[in-house]
């Protein structure tokens, strides 16, 4: 923690996130008009930026810094829910195809490559349509296109530790391979795990406003990232502001998780690990 | 040499295949330890030792041959087994897991194997980390902040933790200084002394091996060619591979050996060469040698050779 804080970019990226976490934690309390998450005022639509309304209103009247306030939560909690979601199926995966040699070690990669062949947006337009499109649809089709992601890190990771003396000096000892996959493994792979978390978290949030941009995520009148640059397109270029602020807001979160994510990798290599 | 105490293992005919190809690293190796005693192997790099020990650990499957321990046949993934046999690794460093702390590395050990009471465990690892001669406090370290030396008497001592007989020792001292070397070999033996061990060493620095050994075993691509005694075998080498790994010890005062040194590399294991594997290097070959592998001769009693010419060659020639 202390190493990671002496690296300035990434501490910038730690910053942006925290901040977002505070945001979408306090949003209720932070935003100036908690109600325009739903509300709608059209006599007051589309206005600049002013004091009273600091990044303008929407095409319903709605102050835009409050609905980018209030869609923090949305925005965090889906990348959470699906980066979650993509380990719970991708580090199981790849902990035994990585572990195991033979039949099930090659279907489970396999299965993995076919998977991680399917484009995200298509995959998720293709549930949207079968499915009712929502966020809901766009959380699954993320989660089912990111989890290979983890498998492959895992299996590779899986393959390097599985050679390394002290699992060979476990086994002799008698450890289980439940024992040496969960207690030594796993914690051995923590940090390339966490770096991609940290990435996946950005890229979905990414993936997520663009499926809200597409119209199969989000669903009006959710405060959406990604419905609201959507919705202000046909009201440019005299609307400025309207995509502006929530692609801004879009950008930063994304590009914390980046940040975080590039400084977590340099600190998990074990050579820049060893010599400080 | 030590009086003859009872087998405490013994590997008959065994041989190992190594992966898809089915190279046999380990061709039909009989040897027996005795209790007690410090049985030493060697050979050059890739002659099979190690896979051997692993065989012998049960890490290995065999694909023919018996082992047996303290006279009951051992099955390759006997938990009982494994316990009484045990193998301290040539990088004890890496034979740690980085990210837990020795103490919590030692305790693994006594967990795995049926003690799980916290306060027997701390007891029973300050004692260890005593009687291998290390600070008890070292175990709220992690690996990399021990040094070479401690590392070793970790591996030792995390090993010693579940009561093995036969402790497999894996080049116990290569990477180490002299001063080092000659400190874990002092400590290796007041072990054996204290906990009643047996050790099988794996090496190929012979002058650590005539040292501490009992006995010695020389192996060459898979097969054992010279089983003696440490000082028969030292004395009068009949194998004349024997001769020559003898002759590649540098010698510190600085004689000269009489057995011409080894020539080329130890052929591979996808080309084993027929009759005697030793003879395309063999400076005293006969035809025969190309054609039929030697048997197993009794040189004296505790002595066996494979070569078709060890009576004829004095090994002092």
């Amino acid at each position: 923690m202390r190493r990671l804080l002496r690296d300035p970019v990434a501490t910038l990226g730690f910053g942006l996130i925290l901040l977002a976490v505070f945001v979408a934690l306090f949003a209720p309390w932070l935003a100036p008009y908690p109600d325009d998450a739903f509300d709608s005022h059209l006599l007051q639509r589309l206005r600049p930026p002013s004091a009273e309304f600091p990044f303008g209103t929407d095409n319903l009247g709605r102050d835009i810094l409050s609905r980018v306030i209030l869609g923090t939560r949305d925005a965090l909690t889906v990348a959470l829910a699906v980066v979650g979601a993509a380990m719970l199926i991708g580090v199981p995966v790849g902990l035994v195809a990585g572990w195991r040699e033979g039949w099930l070690a090659e279907l489970l990669m396999r299965v993995t490559d076919v998977f991680l062949a399917v484009p995200q947006l298509i995959l998720a337009l293709a549930l949207g349509q079968l499915m009712a499109p929502g966020i809901g649809t766009a959380m699954l089709a993320l989660a089912l296109t990111y989890w290979p992601f983890f498998a492959r890190t895992v299996f590779a990771e899986t393959r390097r530790l599985r050679g390394a003396l002290f699992v060979d000096a476990l086994a002799g000892i008698g450890a289980s391979p439940a024992r040496i996959l969960l207690l030594h493994v796993l914690p051995n792979a923590a940090p390339a795990i966490l770096v991609r978390a940290t990435i996946g978290m950005g890229f979905t949030i990414l993936t997520a406003a663009l499926l809200g941009f597409l119209g199969v995520g989000a669903a009006p009148p959710s405060p959406d990232w990604g419905l609201m640059v959507s919705e202000a397109r046909q009201h440019l270029p005299e609307a400025w502001w309207f995509p502006t602020f929530p692609g801004l807001a879009i950008f930063l979160l994304v590009l914390g998780f980046n940040l975080l994510g590039d400084g977590l990798r340099d600190l998990a290599d074990p050579r820049l690990r060893r010599s400080r | 040499m030590r009086c003859r105490l009872a087998e405490l293992l013994t590997a008959q005919d065994l041989v190992v295949e190594l992966g898809r190809d089915r190279l046999r690293a380990v061709d039909g190796v009989s040897l027996s330890i005795a209790a007690g005693e410090t049985f030493g192997l060697v050979g050059e790099s890739g002659c099979g030792k190690t896979t051997l020990a692993r065989a012998l650990l049960g890490l290995q499957g065999v694909a023919a041959g018996r082992i047996t321990l303290a006279g009951a046949t051992v099955t390759a993934t006997g938990r009982a087994g494994r316990a009484a046999v045990q193998y301290v690794h040539q990088d004890p460093g890496a034979a740690l897991d980085p990210w837990w702390r020795i103490g919590a590395t030692l305790a693994e050990g006594l967990t795995i194997h049926g003690v799980t009471d916290r306060a027997e465990q701390q007891a029973r690892i300050a004692e260890m980390l005593a009687a291998v001669g290390l600070d008890p406090a070292l175990g709220a370290r992690f690996p990399h902040e021990l040094s070479g030396g401690q590392q070793r008497r970790i591996g030792i001592a995390r090993i010693l933790l579940l009561r093995p007989r036969l402790v497999i020792l894996d080049e116990p001292t290569a990477g180490l200084d002299l001063s080092v070397q000659a400190a874990v070999l002092r400590l290796l033996a007041a072990l054996r002394d204290r906990f009643g061990l047996t050790y099988l060493l794996i090496s190929h620095d012979l002058g650590v091996v005539r040292r501490v050994c009992d006995r010695i075993a020389v192996m060459y691509l898979g097969r054992i060619v010279e089983t003696g005694a440490a000082a028969s075998l030292f004395a009068a080498p009949r194998h004349p591979y024997t001769r020559a790994l003898l002759a590649a010890a540098p010698h510190l005062d600085g004689r000269e050996s009489a057995a011409p040194p080894l020539s080329g590399d130890p052929p591979s294991l996808r080309a084993i060469p027929g009759g005697c594997r030793f003879h395309p290097r063999c400076p005293i070959a006969i035809p025969v040698c190309a054609t039929t592998a030697p048997a197993v001769e009794n040189v004296t009693a505790g002595h066996q050779v494979a070569c078709h010419r060890w009576q004829e060659e004095s090994p002092h020639a």
